[in-house]
């Protein structure tokens, strides 16, 4: 199952379909590609795995925006909030069909777009507007259920299983910026 | 123009022939409408072509964002077509032109079944009532049928006068459609185009449809005091004979209470309505019947065995119905050839005798194309079936059957995978197995019942039966109030606020209407209504939508409905009725057009629409929009020139339109007085969008309120609501950083917020810049200003 798509009925069968990727190490090498040129998109379905793994997300997004000194796209006001209360500045409140807009028209300048905490189907879509109308743009997806239409995606797993592999990420991540 | 053939007419002053002489012939062939007193406008019964020149307008500046649903094309034999980064099919499309073709053939389906749902409606109606039944929708609506009236030239006194209009319709629709065959069209804008058209005939349906059974069946004539009914299936009566209609098509329900008053058993029996056959049953008898739910309650309701006898009627019923009903001991009786759902026919049959049919079980339901017949079956059979069916009602699974049930599960998340939803199920059977199944009814609220978690359990566990018993508390005391689909807007209710509308001092109507495809629940459309209506806005609402405003209580249990009034008026919360209803909420915008700013209405369409989106703060939020008939109807919205908003689901409807505020030229005009090319302000920003979350919507609700004509006042109060949401959810210490391109003098800053506006202002380099009152897009609008001000009639 890891290796599959998410949701059975939201599949779009199409040639272009993304890269799964189950070794977080080359999550890691990818990220660092891009290093400068990232962009940050966090959907309000962030909240929705956190209460259903009891975990910290955000606070970790966080950490990897700040390890990356990439911008955070954000509009779900939970999840601006929580970035109020750490003393988070480095976030732009922009609603993501706008964001999608921007980035297309290089109003955000991107090479690579992350995505994490997005509504499945609502993610597949908007991937697919960059996966077929800005494919200079990269997208990768750290959603804990892959996502046909990023150019790499995590793998379905577990809540606990992906918990462990996103913050073995940006743990990476944050030593990296340190060396 | 197209005008249907066999409607001709023409006036000789004067004949001379070898038989004589005459003056003042009038010669009918067919059936002639009665004149009108209003001159004929440019665009009478328009053709796909009529109005391409505004569709054009709109879509330069409201350009498809495309978000393909599928890369591929599969519709003929030349494919599978891999369309995928510019890549064309072997017909030549694109994958743009494929979703813009796909959303025309989405469009011609809800067009096409509004269509049908009217032709019925009318020629049915036509028979029992008189084809000179008149429309009369009251003594304060003098200004019947507008939208018809806009499109097609046509004002009907009669239902007769219809037949022209839906003749016309039914005819747009097939060559609209026939534009998305192979080799047709192929260019996304004109696609575009056509599904504009196509939005623009479904409203025409959908009026024809209303209107016909409000003046025949004696529903509510835009009455702002229509009554309360009971809603939620906590309000059924499971202890009497229980008939539940689902569809939308009333009059087998109208039948059935016809026949049990005729009997004198109306208080016998219970009847109960799903989807907008409910609200329409309730239009008809505004007391007694009681609705459940809308569309997503189906198998909810069901599946609590309290339905005896299910009569469908067209549109939006589960289509697996007659399993669901079977399980529980319930009978299915279809009556629209459109959904006959494999029954055996019994429309001819002895009615005693399909009766003993169904009681005995010897058939699951039955076809039965009458009403009247349809309704004495569906009495008489629940009248004998509900004794027999005791054991089946509020037959939940008790405690330890679910938790045996959730014992069972592997926790494999096939259930999760196959959830249009992505419900966290797996985490709350594992918490049902251990006994705690508060996860379990927690779901509930989100979950609209589809049933597609069930069909991918490898254990076949029934996994929304667990759900529903697990809320089974929730569902029992579902009791709410709902006010009846009152139809029309007054003409007086538009004249009372069509001037603080145009100004912008009443901030905006928002209608909420559609399906229950809501990503988070029924409740979170109570609360944008209830937020709206207290902020002073008009909330109008129709359909499923209307429902959900109703399943919510305040702190003194009351629902919006009893809390808010029902008139068309600043913090009032309007339902007009079921989908068909909406049509009034066009009518609506068009009538301040016609009524309050004087626009001549008869085949007006461009300048009315232009008119609408330039200085008729109203937007549309389809939060659960799911059907090919929202599509339609957000389209019909499009054309005249009102945004729409749909919830997260809705961006599976393949494109949204999207202004771009930095593309300047998209929003350069008119001063419809001087002439002079302006650029506008970009308002409204977009055209059809659909928002991730809850509080995008209700930022974005009264951001597309805003118009480029408002008064300095109506834009400082529209403003102060965008502000004073946007720091409701994201902090008061936040301005919305597009803030600036709504201020265009000193006078549109909000009070409250001046001294911080201001200094954001300083920030973003603001510079002041004229207000244009009378913006257009349309440069034949300048030449009719200047036209009207040399005082000719045009």
């Amino acid at each position: 199952m890891a290796l599959e798509y998410w949701l059975k009925g939201d599949i779009p069968p199409g040639p272009v379909k993304a890269t799964v990727v189950t070794d977080v190490n080359r999550v890691v090498e990818i990220i660092r590609k891009y290093l400068g040129q990232e962009a940050i998109l966090v959907g309000a379905n962030i909240k929705e795995i956190e209460a259903a793994g009891n975990i910290n997300v955000i606070d970790h997004v966080i950490e990897m925006a700040k390890a990356l000194n990439a911008p955070v796209i954000v509009s779900s006001s939970d999840v601006v909030k929580r970035f109020d209360e750490k003393g988070f500045k480095g976030y732009k409140i922009l609603f993501p069909l706008e964001a999608i807009q921007k980035i297309s028209k290089g109003l955000v300048p991107c090479k690579l777009a992350i995505f994490i905490g997005f509504r499945y189907a609502y993610g597949w879509l908007l991937l697919n507007y960059l996966k077929h109308y800005r494919p200079d743009v990269q997208s990768l997806s750290l959603d804990p259920y892959a996502q046909p239409n990023a150019t790499w995606t995590l793998p379905s797993l577990p809540l606990v299983v992906w918990y462990k592999n996103f913050t073995h990420i940006v743990e990476s991540l944050k030593t990296f910026n340190q060396k | 123009m197209s005008i249907p053939f066999r409607n001709v007419r023409f006036r000789i002053d004067e004949l001379k022939t070898s038989l004589g002489e005459a003056k003042g012939v009038d010669i009918s062939i067919g059936y002639v409408v009665e004149e009108w007193e209003e001159p004929p406008g440019p665009t009478p019964f328009p053709s796909i072509a009529t109005l391409r020149h505004w569709d054009h307008t709109l879509l330069k500046r409201y350009k498809p964002l495309y978000l393909p649903y599928c890369d591929l094309c599969c519709l003929c034999t030349y494919g599978r077509c891999d369309l995928s980064r510019g890549k064309r099919g072997a017909c030549g499309l694109n994958l743009s032109e494929q979703q813009s073709r796909l959303v025309t053939l989405v469009c011609a389906i809800g067009a096409a079944t509004h269509a049908s749902h009217a032709r019925e409606l009318l020629e049915k109606l036509k028979r029992e009532y008189g084809e000179d039944t008149p429309i009369d929708l009251g003594g304060e609506v003098y200004v019947e049928m507008p939208i018809t009236r806009l499109v097609t030239g046509v004002k009907p006194r009669t239902i007769k006068d219809l037949e022209i209009v839906l003749d016309y319709v039914e005819k747009q629709i097939v060559q609209t459609l026939a534009s998305v065959q192979i080799g047709q069209e192929g260019n996304w804008m004109d696609y575009e185009s056509k599904v504009l058209h196509l939005g623009m005939l479904d409203h025409v349906a959908m009026e024809v449809a209303d209107v016909v059974q409000i003046v025949s069946l004696g529903m509510p004539k835009a009455d702002p005091n229509a009554p309360l009914v009971d809603l939620g299936i906590g309000t059924i009566d499971a202890s009497k004979p229980v008939i539940l209609v689902i569809g939308h098509n009333v009059l087998p329900s109208t039948a059935i209470i016809d026949y049990l008053e005729a009997s004198g058993i109306r208080d016998k029996v219970e009847v109960c309505g799903l989807c907008c056959t409910a609200h329409d049953l309730t239009r008809y008898e505004k007391k007694k019947a009681k609705i459940v739910g809308p569309i997503s309650w189906q198998l909810r309701f069901i599946r609590t065995g309290v339905p005896d006898v299910i009569v469908i009627d067209e549109q939006c019923i589960y289509t697996n119905i007659v399993e669901e009903a079977r399980n529980v001991g319930a009978v299915v009786i279809a009556t629209s050839d459109k959904a006959m759902r494999g029954l055996p026919d019994r429309t001819y049959a002895d009615p005693d005798a399909v009766v003993e049919e169904l009681v005995s079980g010897k058939i699951p339901g039955a076809l039965i194309l009458d009403e009247d017949k349809a309704a004495q079956v569906a009495v008489k059979t629940a009248l004998k079936l509900a004794p027999m069916r005791m054991k089946y009602k509020l037959s939940f699974l008790n405690e330890q059957n679910i938790i045996d049930y959730a014992k069972k599960c592997s926790l494999c998340r096939e259930c999760e995978r196959n959830c249009p939803q992505n419900l966290p199920i797996a985490v709350a059977m594992a918490a049902a197995a251990k006994g705690d199944l508060s996860k379990l009814a927690s779901l509930y609220q989100r979950c609209f019942a589809c049933r597609r978690c069930e069909y991918d359990c490898p254990r076949n566990i029934p996994v929304l039966t667990l759900i529903l018993s697990s809320a089974k508390s929730i569902a029992l005391s579902e009791k709410y109030r709902c006010r009846v689909g009152r139809g029309p807007i007054q003409d007086t209710e538009i004249r009372a606020v069509g001037r603080d509308i145009v100004l912008g001092t009443i901030p905006g109507v928002v209608a909420f209407v559609g399906c229950a495809n809501w990503p988070d629940g029924a409740q979170d459309v109570a609360l944008m209504a209830k937020e709206f209506a207290s902020r002073r806005y008009i909330v109008v609402a129709s359909g499923c939508s209307a429902m959900a405003i109703a399943m919510h209580k305040n702190e003194e249990g009351k629902t919006p409905y009893e809390e808010f009034s029902g008139i068309f008026e600043a913090g009032g919360i309007v339902n007009v009725g079921s989908c068909v209803a909406n049509s009034h909420i066009a009518d609506a915008v068009i009538k301040i057009a016609n009524i309050f700013a004087k626009l001549p209405l008869r085949a007006n369409y461009a300048e009315i629409a232009d008119y609408i989106l330039n200085r008729v703060g109203a937007v549309g939020v389809a939060w659960g929009a799911m059907s090919q008939k929202a599509a339609a109807i957000a389209s019909g919205f499009w054309r005249l020139g009102v945004p729409v908003i749909v919830g997260p689901h809705g961006l599976k409807y393949r494109r949204m339109l999207l202004g771009d505020e930095t593309d300047e030229e998209s929003w350069i005009g008119y001063d419809a007085m001087s002439g002079e090319k302006v650029k506008l302000d970009p308002a409204p920003q977009h055209l059809f969008y659909a928002a991730e979350s809850l509080e995008e919507a209700m930022v974005m609700i009264p951001k597309l309120c805003i118009r480029p004509a408002d008064t300095p006042q109506g834009r400082a109060i529209k403003l102060t609501n965008y502000i004073s949401l946007y720091k409701q959810f994201y902090g008061n210490d936040k301005l919305p950083p597009d803030i600036h391109l709504y201020i265009r003098t000193e006078g549109d800053i909000p009070i409250t917020y001046r001294d911080e506006v201001i200094s954001y202002l300083k920030e973003v380099g603001w510079r002041e810049r004229p207000v244009t009152p009378n913006p257009t897009l349309l440069r034949d609008v300048v030449e009719k200003y200047k036209l009207r001000r040399e005082g000719v009639t045009i």
